[in-house]
C-alpha cells in the first residue's frame, strides 16, 4: 500500500515538474517574443517620426500616431503579462481632439477598404484628459475596430465637451450583436467581447466610463472622461 | 557647436532612422553595429553622447557601459564620464535599476516616442555640457590630449596653434574619413556660409609639415574634396 502511495506520489510530482517546466518555456517564448516585437515597433515609430518632416508628412504620419500607442501599450502588457499583471498605468495630461484625428486617420483606410466611410466631428477645442495615452487609445482603436469590422453603415467618431466631462462616442448603423456583446465586457478572453473588456478597462483606469447603446438606426459607444484639472 | 551622438545599435532599421531623424535635428550622428564596434567608435570619435542598445549580437551593452565607466581617462581612450542613454526592450524595474547601477544617465524602453528621446537626449548633454573632456585620441603613432591639448608623434611632442590642434582633432575623429572642406570650415572654424578661402588649405598646410617625419603621411589632400587624416589604418 505505502509503495504505491509513494508511486503515486513520484508520479504527482514529475508530472508537476513536467508542467512547471513547459510553463516556464511558454514563459521565455513569450519574452523573446516581445523583446522580438519591440525592435521593429521601435523602427516603425521612428520612421513615422521621419515621414512627419517630409511635405504633406504630418497628415501621411498622423494614421501611424494612434495605432502605435496602442502597441506601446500591448507589448508592455504582453511583458508584464508573464507576472500575471497588466502593465502599470502611466497618466499624462492628453490632448483629445489630436488622439481623435489620430485614431480617425488610423481606421480610416479600413473603413474604405469595407466600401464604409469613416467621419470624424470634434468640438473638443483644446480639451484635455489626465489618461495613460496608450490605454487611451486601445480603447478607441478597440471601439473603432468593433465599429468598423462588425457594424455597418458610416462609422462616426466624435468628440464634445458636456460640462467637465469629455465625451467621445462611436456612432454605426448598427451592431448586430451589442446586446451580446455588452453582456461580455466583463469576460476577459471571450472572443469577439475581448475588444471591448479592453476598452471598457483602458476608460475606468482613467476614471470614465464606457457605456454601449443600441438606439433607433444604429449603435453608439460613448466614452465620457473627466476634463483634467489644470 | 554640432553635438556628436553615437548610436551603438544592431538593428540596421532602428539604427538608419534614429539616425536619419537625430541628423534632421542638428546632430552629428554616427553608428555602431555592435559593442566592438560602439567601443572603437567611443575611443576614436569621444561623442557627446552614447544611445546603448543592450542586446547586441556580439555582447551585451552593460558590458560595454562597464568598460566605458571603468576607463581611467587618461591612458585608456574611453571617456568614462561619456554620457550614455541605454535604449532598450526591458522594461521592468530591476532592469531600468540594474542599467541605471551600471553607469547609465538615462534609460528608454523601446518602442518609445521619437519626441521623447530627443528631449532627454538634449536634457543630458544640457547637463553634461562643461564637463572636462577626457580620453586620449590616438591614431597610429600621434596621440592626441584633448584636456592638456598636448600632440605627440611617436613620443615626440608636437606643438600646434589652436587652430591646428582643431583641425587634427576633427581629422581624427574619423581618421579615414574625407572631410570636405566647407565641412571643417563649418566644424572647426564655425563657418555658416563658405565663399572662396584658402584657410583649410593653409593650415593644413603648416599641420602637415610639423606632422612631417613620419613613415606615414598626415593630413592627406584628396584633391577637389578635402582633406582626411591618414590613409587606411
Amino acid at each position: 500500500m505505502s509503495t504505491a502511495l509513494a508511486c503515486v506520489g513520484w508520479a504527482v510530482s514529475a508530472l508537476l515538474a513536467v508542467t512547471v517546466l513547459r510553463l516556464r518555456h511558454r514563459l521565455e517564448l513569450a519574452g523573446q517574443a516581445c523583446h522580438e516585437l519591440r525592435g521593429p515597433a521601435t523602427a516603425i515609430s521612428l520612421a513615422a517620426a521621419a515621414l512627419r518632416r517630409e511635405p504633406g508628412g504630418l497628415r501621411r504620419a498622423l494614421p501611424f500616431e494612434a495605432q502605435l500607442d496602442r502597441l506601446r501599450a500591448g507589448l508592455d502588457d504582453l511583458e508584464v503579462a508573464q507576472a500575471g499583471r497588466r502593465a502599470r498605468c502611466r497618466p499624462a495630461d492628453i490632448p483629445v481632439e489630436r488622439l481623435l484625428r489620430a485614431t480617425a486617420a488610423g481606421w480610416r483606410q479600413s473603413a474604405r477598404a469595407q466600401g464604409r466611410r469613416l467621419r470624424m466631428r470634434s468640438a473638443l477645442g483644446g480639451a484635455v484628459v489626465r489618461a495613460d495615452r496608450g490605454r487611451l487609445a486601445q480603447a478607441l482603436g478597440n471601439l473603432l475596430a468593433n465599429a468598423v469590422e462588425h457594424g455597418s453603415g458610416t462609422v462616426e467618431l466624435r468628440g464634445h465637451r458636456r460640462g467637465d466631462l469629455v465625451v467621445l462616442e462611436v456612432r454605426d448603423g448598427g451592431l448586430r450583436d451589442a446586446p451580446r456583446q455588452a453582456a461580455r465586457w466583463r469576460q476577459p478572453g471571450r472572443g469577439r467581447g475581448r475588444g471591448l473588456g479592453i476598452a471598457a478597462a483602458a476608460v475606468e483606469e482613467a476614471g470614465g466610463t464606457l457605456t454601449l447603446e443600441q438606439r433607433e438606426g444604429g449603435t453608439v459607444a460613448a466614452v465620457e472622461l473627466p476634463v483634467a484639472q489644470r | 557647436m554640432r553635438h556628436s551622438l553615437l548610436i551603438v545599435e544592431d538593428d540596421a532599421a532602428t539604427a538608419a532612422f534614429l539616425a536619419d531623424n537625430l541628423a534632421a535635428d542638428g546632430f552629428k550622428v554616427a553608428t555602431a553595429g555592435g559593442a566592438g564596434e560602439g567601443l572603437r567608435a567611443m575611443e576614436v570619435r569621444h561623442p557627446s553622447l552614447v544611445l546603448l542598445d543592450l542586446a547586441l549580437e556580439d555582447g551585451n551593452g552593460l558590458d560595454l557601459l562597464d568598460r566605458v565607466r571603468g576607463a581611467d581617462g587618461m591612458a585608456s581612450r574611453l571617456d568614462p564620464d561619456v554620457p550614455v542613454i541605454v535604449l532598450t526592450g526591458r522594461g521592468s524595474e530591476a532592469d531600468r535599476v540594474r542599467g541605471f547601477a551600471r553607469g547609465a544617465d538615462d534609460y528608454l524602453v523601446k518602442p518609445f516616442h521619437y519626441g521623447e528621446l530627443l528631449g532627454r537626449v538634449r536634457a543630458v548633454i544640457r547637463r553634461a555640457e562643461g564637463r572636462p573632456q577626457r580620453g586620449v585620441v590616438r591614431v597610429g603613432e600621434l596621440t592626441l590630449d584633448p584636456v592638456t591639448r598636448a600632440v605627440r608623434l611617436a613620443g615626440r611632442p608636437v606643438h600646434l596653434s589652436v587652430k591646428e590642434f582643431a583641425l587634427l582633432h576633427a581629422l581624427a575623429e574619423e581618421p579615414t574619413r574625407v572631410r570636405s572642406k566647407n565641412e571643417l570650415l563649418r566644424d572647426v572654424w564655425g563657418y555658416l556660409s563658405v565663399g572662396q578661402t584658402r584657410t583649410v588649405d593653409a593650415h593644413a598646410c603648416r599641420l602637415r609639415k610639423k606632422l612631417s617625419g613620419s613613415a606615414r603621411p598626415w593630413v592627406v589632400n584628396v584633391r577637389g574634396v578635402g582633406y582626411r587624416l591618414t590613409e587606411a589604418l
